[in-house]
């Protein structure tokens, strides 16, 4: 509840045990899967930041945008189904934790939107999940 | 002397609302269809027919399975307007696969503010005439 307590959907998916692929810095940068392939689960996010609704409260802009995350790597079992679900549930349980965005100012909101059912790949041979959050931002004022 | 309601008016409302909601959907799906019916601004892969979509694009048309599934149906009491009888590609667009990119078409839809001006537009020429 405010505070300087931040949380970026990176860090979610870092604090849930996910391996994000990173710069040569060693800064997440999850917008790719990690190379190479890690054995554990791992997640790549895509934000649409193309669509975008406008909503004037109270003099600020109120813009939307959209990041799908999606989540890899689990085993063909049992044990990999469940965890993966798990994973999942726990993403759309702690979404509205999420406060920050890189590159966009001032998240007011983030909601779980849309997600898949956990599927199998029969090609790599692997559990797989993904979940849509929602976020909105203020645009327009000054931070 | 009492106020009494015009018997009329209810069904004459709910009969409008429902060409409405009849003209919002159908326009919705016009919509899809000319969004997926456009080649893309990405790489031109060997076996497709069509130039692909970049990231952040609507999907582009290569084999036309997921453009022709698209419609607006009544559904119960409602109009429904999206992929019936879905292939395989609409779902794994949204979601992608292992080694895919997602080219999330409905929920990119669903944010854009073109479709929402026109369904607007479609039902509100309904609620005029």
């Amino acid at each position: 509840m405010g505070g300087v307590q931040t949380l970026t959907v990176d860090q979610l998916l870092f604090q849930l045990g996910l391996v994000l692929n990173k710069d040569a810095a060693g800064i997440p940068l999850s917008n790719a899967p990690p190379s190479p392939l890690p054995k554990q689960p791992y997640a790549v996010t895509q934000v649409m930041n193309g669509s975008r609704e406008t909503s004037l409260h109270g003099g600020a802009h109120t813009r939307r945008v959209q990041v799908l995350i999606s989540i890899y790597g689990f085993t063909p079992d049992v044990a990999g189904l469940q965890s993966c679900s798990i994973v999942l549930a726990h993403l759309r349980a702690r979404a509205r934790e999420v406060d920050r965005l890189l590159g966009y100012p001032r998240i007011t909101e983030c909601q779980a939107a849309d997600e898949s059912p956990v599927m199998r790949d029969a090609a790599t041979n692997q559990h797989y999940a993904s979940i849509r959050l929602v976020l909105s931002f203020l645009q327009g004022v000054t931070p | 002397m009492t106020w009494t309601e015009n018997p009329q008016l209810r069904p004459m409302l709910l009969a409008l609302a429902a060409l409405a909601e009849q003209a919002g959907a159908q326009e919705a799906a016009a919509f899809l269809r000319e969004k997926l019916n456009q080649p893309g601004s990405g790489n031109k892969w060997p076996g497709l027919p069509n130039t692909s979509s970049a990231p952040g694009e609507y999907p582009a048309k290569q084999s036309g399975k997921l453009l022709d599934s698209i419609d607006a149906q009544p559904l119960g009491q409602f109009w429904a307007f999206g992929s019936f009888n879905a292939p395989p590609e609409a779902w794994g667009l949204e979601y992608p696969a292992p080694g895919h990119v997602a080219r999330p078409w409905l929920s990119k839809a669903l944010a854009d503010p073109e479709l929402r001006e026109r369904v607007f537009h479609a039902m509100w020429e309904v609620f005029r005439h």
